[in-house]
């Protein structure tokens, strides 16, 4: 599967182009959407939803944001329409290597995986080919 | 129930009461006009009068109280608020109306007269009660005063200031009505009341004493009268002031009268002192006519007499002997009997003496009578027979006398016997005579020549017409007559008036020809006395002549005669006796007879002429009929005593049990044949129930012994025979085939050192003759020596005799012995430092120690007293009752609780809970330890802990947010970095190398960091548990590692064999494993061809062990034990912080793990780490 649209959603705008950079580097998404507050993201999703051909394949998820983090965003996710939810894989993208964190992504069954920053394209590549 | 005086005190408190209030009243309105002048005099202080009229203002409009100011003609100028509240008037409506208007017309001139006492005089006051009309229509009840103020500058009104006080109206009415009922009740009664004050003076009176005393003085009684001038007489004056005065003491008495003026009066007066406070200020009387009761009591009196006096008119001489023989009562004819023969001071004979005694005496003087009657009386005692008669002579110097003497059971008196002597000399006399005058016939007969003449008979002939045609010369004895002047006279001038038109009639039907026998008249004797003859005739048809024999019968009728009285002694004793008799006759068992206990022991009436199935047919059944046939026909007796008889005594098929003692005996008719039965029947059943009843509880007394193996003794003390029971026995080691009970016996077991010990106290026992014990010592049987206790009390006749000593027996050796050995015991519990409670199973406190009472508080003896829950609250019964079980099945418990001492205080304890068991008594033993320093020291511990724990909280918070926040820049960083890395022209070799040279720092940062933080999780968290698979595990730190910068032509090599579930801090174990790869990978041989690092793990059940070796630069010898201190590097290959092995052996501690290096110089390291399994395998 070819992964084209990439929803990045980061409060710190230094780490999302960082990201975008090393993924257009290696030639993986096609379009970037970087919103820099879950609840944007989740507005965005919502204004979507019935536009499949605007469906993000993949979504990068910062965990520590302020108002709304990471696993909240998750918590609200999960009622967004599944015609959204199996089109996309998420990967938590933190600076937190703290096991708790870890653990408690696992529990989510639309997280891929965990991945810490900088991200290692490597990692990301390996997981997405299996995906695919 | 209210009597007068108190009453009287209630009317008056009342009275009080009201006075009181009104005085109170009174006191308001000074106070009121008081102040109002005071308030004038300081018109200049104009401030204070502002202010006081505020307050006066607040005050009246606040009040309940009303208050009407109206003017010198009772028009209304002023209505306080209060008046709105309770006669729900506005001002428009009430002011300048007359206050009359709002009045009950009936109390309108009342208060008119109040006012207008009140208008005349300035500042005068009067009281009054009144009713108001509400605005409603109903009227409310007020009291109150009108006060003249008129002349008061600033006010120029009558005040009247008056409450509601409708309660108050009520509750009096009430008790009016109460007090009317109450006189109601007094003035009904016929008994006399009336109440006088200390100067005799009546205060008060029914109306009954009224009617009464105007009775007796024609006076009507008023009031204040002097009582004791009323009606009486000097004598009766005395009386009754004597009386007054003693109850103005204070006394409550009853005294009873009798008059007899004109008719018997008996009157009972009864005296209540009438108390103000202290002092007696009267009294009150209460009389009563209880004339009709005391007649009724001299009647019952006279009853008694008369029943005294039928005892005594019997002639029978009566006594009542105990059994012993002592004579109990006796009645007249029995002590005037005495004193004619000579027992004048009736020493021998009265009552109080013994009558076996003198019976003795008599017999030991050779009287075999005598000796008869004492052998029947105690058999008669003894029950070997219902009754004993004897007749016997008694002839006294002057007369020749005869008595009958019967003895009987008194019933329902054990051992009691009425013992009669009845005169039978006219009786034995009349037979003697009798037998002598036909012997005397008989003579004369033998001559027949003087048949006639020498008949004592007379023998006559009497012809068609009735005249004596022929008359034997026994006429002059009979009659009085000689023949020849009875001849030619008609026979019927001789008959007794009375008895001639029975004897006509007889001699018509002799002369038909009938025979006659038998024929009872009377003549008149010569000398005018009456002779009762016995006529048999003959008529001789062929010579028109009556031959007839005359016969005096006047011995025989004598001996019918006493025949008769005789005969209705029996009947009366028949019908009187107090045990059930009767006769049946006939084959067929016809009831002849019955007495009235026996009817009321069957239940039955009517019996006469019935047969006995028809009458009872509930004993055919239990073979009664059977027993009377048998009777019937063999004529012999048959008795039994205490037999079950079940009788329908209510006549509802439902048979009743009664224990009959009975007896029927054939009566005989003079041909010697049986011709019925006598029956007799004593109801023994309450008797035999009771003795059932002492019979059971004996055996379970006996039982009782048996299994508490408590030996029974006795010794009859009149036989001297001892009986020991099998218990006994078995405690002496002996049989009863052994050794006969005695006195003797008992010693022979006891040894020789203690036999004077035992002299000594059983003699003094029979000093003594009290109940009372003996501990002694024994030897057995088989010859080992026992303790022994024994205990006995007497048992003593009426005399105080003692009769009989019973005691029971005891082997207390075991006992003794556990006290021996207790002693020791008791000393170490008693001076324990622990306090030991011993608590029965049902949670009683039985025994503590004095440490016990020390830490309670408590005496000893109240300990005793108390029960488990009682010092230990939460130690509830339904607590206790789980907990003994458990204790009995575990023997020992340990627990910790809360004690409450006697002060209420508590006390934190342990407890060690001992199951004991004494013979068939269960305990539990518990040893208390005060614990309260522990529970200090407890608490204080928990509360650190809980400290510690917020401070790990709250550091666990801060490394949270550290890793993310410290990383998150570096992180940047490092993507910066790598972006600058690829944007830059790889010609620029210096740039790339400057570039390379940030990342490591940045690298060596975080990872100095990531050390820091696992250094901090380590040692701040607690152990977790997680299952664990190594395989994933290991494959996930090799992901980790396999973009490391030195990873290039690194071999990492894994070899796991998992064989069970594996639970233990995943994290930590993560920690450990990634540094050991870590480092392989940090500290490779650069000189090696192929650096690897080799992991192999093999886990099971109980541990697991995970090797990690590579052929690394190794650890020289001097570092090996140093590698794991703290910022120890020993490479200067290393790029590391010097915490990673510091970390390691940390988190091996933190796990209860072993780590084991063995290294060597260019060669390698190995690491062996071995943790242990905590997976819960039970579960």
């Amino acid at each position: 599967m070819k992964v084209k649209t990439i929803l990045l959603i980061d409060d710190n705008k230094i780490d999302s182009y960082i990201t975008r950079h090393l993924l257009l580097k290696n030639k993986i998404g096609e379009i970037f959407i970087i919103q820099s507050s879950a609840i944007e993201a989740l507005r965005y999703l919502d204004s979507i939803r019935n536009d499949p051909k605007h469906f993000p394949d993949c979504i990068f998820l910062d965990i520590r944001m302020p108002e709304m983090d990471g696993f909240e965003f998750l918590d609200e996710y999960v009622l967004l329409p599944d015609t959204i939810k199996n089109k996309c894989d998420i990967f938590m993208l933190s600076s937190s290597n703290d096991q708790r964190d870890i653990d408690r992504a696992a529990h989510y069954s639309y997280v891929k995986r965990f991945l810490m920053k900088p991200l290692n394209v490597d990692i990301l590549k390996m997981h997405i080919q299996e995906a695919g | 129930m209210i009597n007068t005086p108190t009453l009287e005190k209630l009317i008056i408190s009342n009275q009080e009461l009201v006075l009181q209030s009104k005085e109170k009243e009174k006191q308001m309105a000074k106070l009121v006009i008081a102040n109002n002048g005071l308030a004038l005099q300081h018109k200049n202080m104009e401030e204070l009068l502002v202010n006081n009229e505020k307050r006066f203002r607040a005050l009246i409009e606040n009040s309940i109280e009303m208050k009407i100011l109206s003017d010198e003609d009772g028009v209304i100028l002023y209505g306080s608020p209060s008046i709105i509240k309770i006669l729900g008037y506005s001002d428009k409506e009430f002011l300048s109306m007359p206050e009359q208007t709002f009045m009950h017309p009936d109390d309108i001139a009342g208060y008119i007269n109040t006012r207008n006492k009140v208008l005349r005089i300035k500042n005068n006051s009067g009281y009054f009660q009144i009713r108001l009309l509400h605005k409603n229509g109903y009227m409310v009840w007020c009291e109150g005063t009108v006060t003249n103020l008129l002349d008061e500058p600033g006010v120029h009104a009558i005040v009247s200031n008056f409450r509601d006080i409708s309660d108050k109206k009520k509750t009096e009415q009430q008790k009016e009505f109460d007090s009317n009922n109450l006189y109601a009740l007094i003035n009904n009664t016929k008994d006399l009341l009336w109440s006088v004050d200390k100067d005799f003076n009546l205060i008060t009176s029914n109306e009954r004493f009224d009617e009464v005393m105007k009775l007796r003085s024609g006076n009507t009684i008023t009031k204040g009268i002097n009582v004791l001038n009323v009606t009486l007489n000097p004598q009766q004056r005395k009386r009754y002031k004597k009386r007054y005065e003693r109850a103005f003491t204070g006394e409550i008495f009853t005294d009873v009268e009798y008059t007899n003026a004109t008719i018997e009066i008996w009157s009972e007066t009864s005296f209540y002192p009438i108390l103000k406070g202290e002092e007696v200020i009267g009294t009150a009387c209460h009389s009563r006519d209880i004339t009709d009761r005391k007649r009724a009591e001299r009647l019952l009196r006279k009853s008694e007499a008369f029943n005294l006096g039928v005892l005594n008119s019997l002639t029978a001489h009566i006594a009542v002997i105990d059994k012993y023989g002592n004579i109990v009562a006796i009645n007249e004819a029995w002590e005037l009997f005495a004193k004619e023969n000579g027992e004048t001071d009736m020493q021998h004979t009265g009552v109080g003496s013994n009558y076996f005694k003198v019976c003795k005496k008599s017999a030991d003087d050779g009287n075999e009578v005598a000796s008869d009657v004492l052998k029947g009386i105690m058999d008669v005692q003894q029950g070997k027979q219902n009754d004993f008669y004897v007749e016997y002579p008694c002839h006294s110097p002057n007369e020749q006398r005869w008595f009958g003497m019967s003895a009987k059971k008194f019933e329902g008196d054990e051992g009691m016997v009425v013992v009669a002597h009845i005169s039978i000399t006219e009786r034995i006399l009349a037979k003697n005579k009798l037998i002598v005058t036909s012997n005397e016939l008989q003579v004369a007969l033998s001559d027949i020549t003087k048949i006639m003449d020498s008949s004592l008979d007379v023998i006559c002939a009497v012809d068609a017409k009735g005249n004596f045609l022929k008359v034997s010369a026994a006429s002059e004895a009979v009659w009085g007559y000689k023949p020849e002047e009875l001849i030619g006279k008609p026979f019927i001038n001789f008959v007794y008036h009375e008895d001639s038109e029975k004897t006509q009639l007889t001699a018509a039907k002799v002369m038909t020809g009938n025979n006659l026998n038998h024929f009872e008249n009377r003549y008149i004797r010569k000398d005018g006395s009456l002779v009762p003859i016995e006529w048999t005739a003959r008529w001789d048809k062929k010579g028109q002549v009556r031959y007839g024999i005359a016969r005096d019968v006047t011995e025989k009728k004598r001996l019918e005669k006493a025949f008769e009285i005789e005969r209705q002694q029996f009947f009366d004793l028949f019908s009187e006796a107090p045990s059930s008799m009767g006769v049946l006759s006939g084959s067929g068992h016809r009831f002849e007879m019955a007495n009235p206990p026996y009817l009321k022991l069957i239940g039955k009436k009517d019996i006469i002429g019935k047969f006995v199935k028809d009458v009872l047919p509930e004993v055919e059944e239990q073979g009664f009929i059977e027993m009377l046939d048998k009777v019937y026909q063999t004529g012999k007796p048959f008795s039994a005593n205490e037999m079950l008889v079940k009788l329908d005594i209510d006549n509802n098929e439902k048979p009743v049990d009664r224990y009959l003692n009975f007896l029927f005996r054939p009566h005989k008719a003079s041909d010697g044949k049986t011709d019925g039965i006598l029956f007799f029947a004593v109801d023994v059943s309450e008797q035999v129930l009771s003795r059932k009843k002492i019979e059971r509880s004996e055996s379970r007394l006996k039982e009782a012994h048996k299994i508490a193996q408590i030996g029974d003794w006795q010794i009859d003390l009149t036989t001297n025979k001892h009986s020991w029971s099998d218990e006994f026995y078995r405690i002496f080691g002996t049989t009863r085939d052994e050794i006969e009970p005695s006195e003797d016996a008992f010693f022979s077991f006891i040894p020789s050192d203690e036999m004077a010990y035992v002299h000594s106290k059983v003699a003094k026992a029979f000093v003594d003759l009290e109940p009372s014990f003996l501990e002694f010592i024994f030897i057995r049987g088989d010859g080992v020596e026992r303790n022994a206790y024994s205990e006995w009390k007497f048992e003593f006749d009426e005399n105080n005799k003692p009769i009989l000593l019973s005691g029971i027996l005891q082997d207390i050796t075991e006992r003794k012995k556990v006290k021996k050995d207790m002693e020791l015991t008791q000393f170490v519990f008693d001076h324990a430092s622990d306090a030991i409670f011993w608590m029965s199973s049902d949670a009683q406190i039985v025994k503590v120690n004095e440490a016990a009472c020390h830490s309670l508080g408590y005496s000893h003896q109240e300990l005793l007293s108390l029960s488990v829950p009682d010092i230990d609250p939460d130690f509830n019964m339904y607590v206790w009752s789980v907990f003994f079980p458990e204790l009995r099945e575990k023997h020992s418990i340990s627990i910790e609780t809360t004690q409450q001492k006697k002060d209420g205080s508590l006390l934190p304890v342990e407890i060690r809970a001992n199951y004991i068991k004494f013979g068939d008594k269960e305990f539990s033993c518990a040893f208390v330890r005060d614990i309260t320093e522990r529970k200090i020291v407890e608490q204080n511990l928990e509360q650190q802990y809980k400290e510690l724990q917020k401070t790990n909280t709250e550091l666990d918070r801060f490394v949270y947010s550290t890793s993310h926040d410290l990383r998150a820049p570096l992180a940047s960083l490092l993507g910066l970095i790598e972006m600058t890395t690829d944007g830059i022209d790889p010609e620029n070799e210096l740039q790339i190398e400057y570039l390379e040279m940030m990342k490591q720092s940045v690298l060596k940062l975080d990872n100095f960091i990531e050390d820091i933080l696992n250094y901090s999780r380590n040692a701040r968290t607690e152990l977790e548990k997680d299952d664990i698979v190594f395989e994933d595990m290991v494959q996930e730190a090799f992901v980790k590692h396999e973009f490391m910068e030195e990873i290039d032509g690194f071999k990492l090599k894994a070899n796991i064999k998992q064989t069970a579930e594996f639970s233990s801090d995943k994290r930590r174990i993560n920690v450990i494993i990634n540094n050991l790869i870590s480092n392989a990978i940090k500290y490779k041989d650069v000189a090696k061809e192929k650096p690897f690092v080799d992991i192999s793990i093999l886990s099971d059940k109980k541990s697991a062990t995970i090797i990690i070796e590579d052929n690394g630069i190794g650890i020289a010898e001097k570092d090996k034990t140093r590698i794991f201190d703290m910022f120890y590097r020993a490479s200067v290959q290393s790029t590391g912080s010097g915490l990673g092995l510091y970390i390691v052996k940390e988190t091996i501690n933190k796990l209860d793990a072993t780590i084991i290096v063995e290294s060597e110089i260019s060669v390698g390291s190995k690491f062996t780490v071995t943790i242990t399994n905590l997976h819960n395998y039970e579960s």
